[in-house]
């Protein structure tokens, strides 16, 4: 490992750099070069009379010159207890970060890097204004070599009291380190291809689904008038048929759905997840996965705000929970910061609350269920819409009034269960939150995690002695509702004692 | 870490009758002059609206008379909850932490500890400029829903309110 880390001195990438930034800029021209080939198709526009190759051609060229540009022209060094950034071949960028503000420093590879073995390192900032600050190909060990000075030199950089913290960070950095020569310890939990395929067959596939069906859309009416043009003719004197054959058609487009779906759900929980390494000790998270993008995250002790593990219906009977690590952050960007687990046994959840929720052996829990009100609002709210929908298309159809006790029923049903899952637990150091008939998760909290409390009371609440209670963490919020108001106000109270007492660091 | 150091933490039992409570007879309620803020802003509206139905009760053949009862109906409850909601709104500083509640129909409460505050910002409207008010706004890390804006102050006191907030703040960061 090359400890000699001259970086006083610009120092430039490895030279596959140049293969890195071309595929780099290769996909951003393949967006540009897509709606050209619709253009072309759509009018046989002629650029200077040249084929579609001849331009993908002049196109590749430029970029190959201009890779090898941005490659010479991109250099890192330290300067004055800052780490520098040059590059840019017509516009220089410099960007500066003191190395106080480094929030963390991340190694990642795609599937580019990790064909030409190179890693890419990225330098995360407090109060992220800047653009990210990307190196994306350098040797491994130097990566490693690298974002261990880095992390170095923000530690002797700040204050006493996030020591700790850094070392913590250090410590598992060095377990990293390790386990790249293949002397880590063993991961508390690794899919293999078996648990993978589990782990995607059982994802809600209705989610994935729709978000498919978004992003298809969204890209695809781009192109809208290229795309249609030359169906047009058919169109018009088929819109009679298909309506005719709806009652054909709408069975098997769902099936299409759900089997394309089910597709991409799997496809997708192969690329995030591939070999998934999830490691956790009192030091803290980290876990490393993915397949095209091998990326490692890690999340200090300190840092974490709550857990929240959960199923759905088919890996509860497969035995199959996520658990969910989650890191203070804003709201846009939670799902970078918060550490997801697929396919975590019981006895790994017990295991991973044991290391950062020693508090649960405690004794003396005390215990909220939430008021039935919860369930008649429930069905209320939800049984509005789609009952009133019924009750008018029945005026014309009086067979669908049939189908209002039915789904009424459902309804019914499901806040009930909803209403009975509602649960809250607490003792003297922690507080535990489970809710969900269908998706059932709980999250368990530190008290001195807690950012600030509201309570809210509605006036049917009022005459009934109950109150919803929210506790806000750097991680979002936990909501318990209709609980009762006497109740809510002794843990109001004790929750505002146990922040404004605790001189423990929430991050 | 507390399980590192056991010695240099301590956290004897509290019995929960013990437990400093939020009493309620505590809070201070708002500046009168913050009820005829809110009332003239509904005002405004109200005026505005008024306008847009008089132009449609010459331009279409807008039942005047169901019009007008809708209208006032509205106006009235809107007056009338603002009035009484008004008794509801009120804040309160404790050594620890600041509380702010409201809402007549929807009673909401919110506490911010002063070890939980990321910063504290004062702002005043065009109408609250008229009436001599201002607001503090107390923002923590528990995100947006989670912030505290305690409006109707004078604007001299929401100023030292908010040195003070700052103040505490500072010491504990």
């Amino acid at each position: 490992m090359p400890n000699d880390l001259n970086l006083h001195l610009p120092q430039r990438q490895n030279p596959f750099g140049v293969a890195v930034i071309f595929f780099k800029n290769l996909r951003i021209a393949l967006n540009v070069f897509i709606s050209i080939v619709f253009v072309q198709l759509g009018s046989r526009l002629d650029f200077f009379s040249l084929s579609l190759y001849g331009i993908a051609g002049i196109i590749a060229l430029f970029f190959l010159v201009l890779s090898y540009y941005q490659y010479r022209k991109f250099f890192f060094y330290i300067q004055e207890e800052k780490f520098v950034l040059e590059k840019g071949v017509f516009k220089r960028d410099k960007m500066t970060i003191p190395f106080d503000r480094i929030q963390a420093v991340n190694l990642s590879q795609n599937i580019i890097q990790q064909m030409l073995g190179v890693t890419a390192l990225k330098v995360d900032t407090a109060g992220s204004k800047f653009k990210e600050m990307e190196i994306p190909a350098l040797d491994k060990s130097y990566a490693r070599a690298l974002q261990k000075r880095l992390l170095e030199l923000k530690k002797e950089s700040g204050g006493e009291e996030e020591q700790e913290d850094k070392e913590e960070i250090l410590s598992e950095l060095n377990e990293a380190i390790l386990e790249d020569q293949g002397l880590g310890p063993e991961p508390l939990l690794r899919l293999g291809l078996g648990d993978l395929l589990r782990v995607g067959l059982t994802e809600n596939h209705l989610r994935s689904g729709l978000i498919l069906f978004a992003v298809v859309n969204g890209y695809i009416w781009q192109f809208e008038e290229y795309i249609l043009k030359p169906f047009e003719n058919y169109i018009d004197s088929t819109a009679d048929r298909i309506l005719t054959y709806g009652l054909v058609l709408v069975p098997i487009s769902v099936l299409l759905f759900f089997v394309i779906a089910t597709l991409f759900s799997l496809i997708q929980t192969v690329l995030r997840f591939f070999q998934l390494r999830f490691y956790a000790n009192e030091k803290g998270v980290r876990m490393t996965s993915g397949l095209l993008k091998k990326a490692e995250y890690h999340i200090p002790v300190n840092k974490i705000q709550y857990i929240k593990w959960g199923s759905n219906p088919l890996r509860k009977l497969i035995g199959y929970k996520t658990i969910t690590v989650k890191q203070a952050g804003s709201e846009a960007a939670a799902d970078r910061r918060s550490l997801q687990i697929p396919g975590a046994k019981e006895a790994q959840l017990q295991t991973v609350l044991d290391f950062f929720f020693e508090e649960r052996k405690k004794e003396h829990y005390r215990e909220a269920q939430a008021h039935w009100l919860l369930a008649s609002q429930l069905s209320f709210f939800i049984s509005f819409l789609p009952v009133s929908g019924l009750l008018i298309g029945g005026f014309w159809y009086p067979i669908i009034w049939y189908a209002i006790p039915v789904v009424t029923a459902c309804i019914v049903f499901f806040s009930f269960k909803y209403y009975q899952s509602v649960h809250l637990r607490w003792n003297k150091d922690i507080l535990v939150l489970s809710k969900g008939f269908v998706y059932p998760r709980s999250y368990i909290i530190k008290f001195y995690k807690v950012q600030n409390v509201s309570l809210k009371q509605s006036f049917l609440q009022k005459r009934r002695g109950l109150a919803h209670l929210i506790f806000h963490s750097a991680a979002g919020d936990l909501n318990m509702p209709h609980m009762p108001y006497v109740v809510a106000r002794e843990l109001y109270d004790y929750i505002l004692y146990r922040v404004e007492s605790s001189d423990e660091s929430w991050m | 870490m507390e399980q590192e150091n056991p010695e240099l933490f301590e956290n004897p039992p509290v019995a929960p009758d013990q437990l400093p409570k939020l009493e309620m007879e505590h809070f201070i309620p708002l500046e009168r002059e913050y009820l005829y803020l809110r009332l003239s802003s509904w005002g405004i509206l109200f005026f505005l609206l008024l306008a847009v139905l008089l132009v449609l009760y010459f331009t279409t053949d807008l039942p005047w008379l169901p019009s007008l009862a809708v209208y006032t109906g509205v106006l009235a409850l809107v007056f009338t909850l603002e009035i009484v909601g008004f008794k509801v709104k009120g804040y309160t500083l404790r050594k620890h932490d600041i509380t702010y509640k409201t809402g007549l129909l929807f009673f909401r409460m919110t506490s911010v500890p002063f070890n939980r505050i990321q910063h504290c910002e004062l702002s005043q409207g065009p109408l609250g400029r008229l009436f001599d008010l201002a607001s503090v706004n107390v923002y923590t890390a528990g995100g947006s829903g989670s912030d505290l804006s305690i409006s109707g102050l004078e604007k001299e006191q929401a100023q030292q309110l908010r040195e003070h907030i700052t103040k505490l703040t500072a010491t504990y960061a």
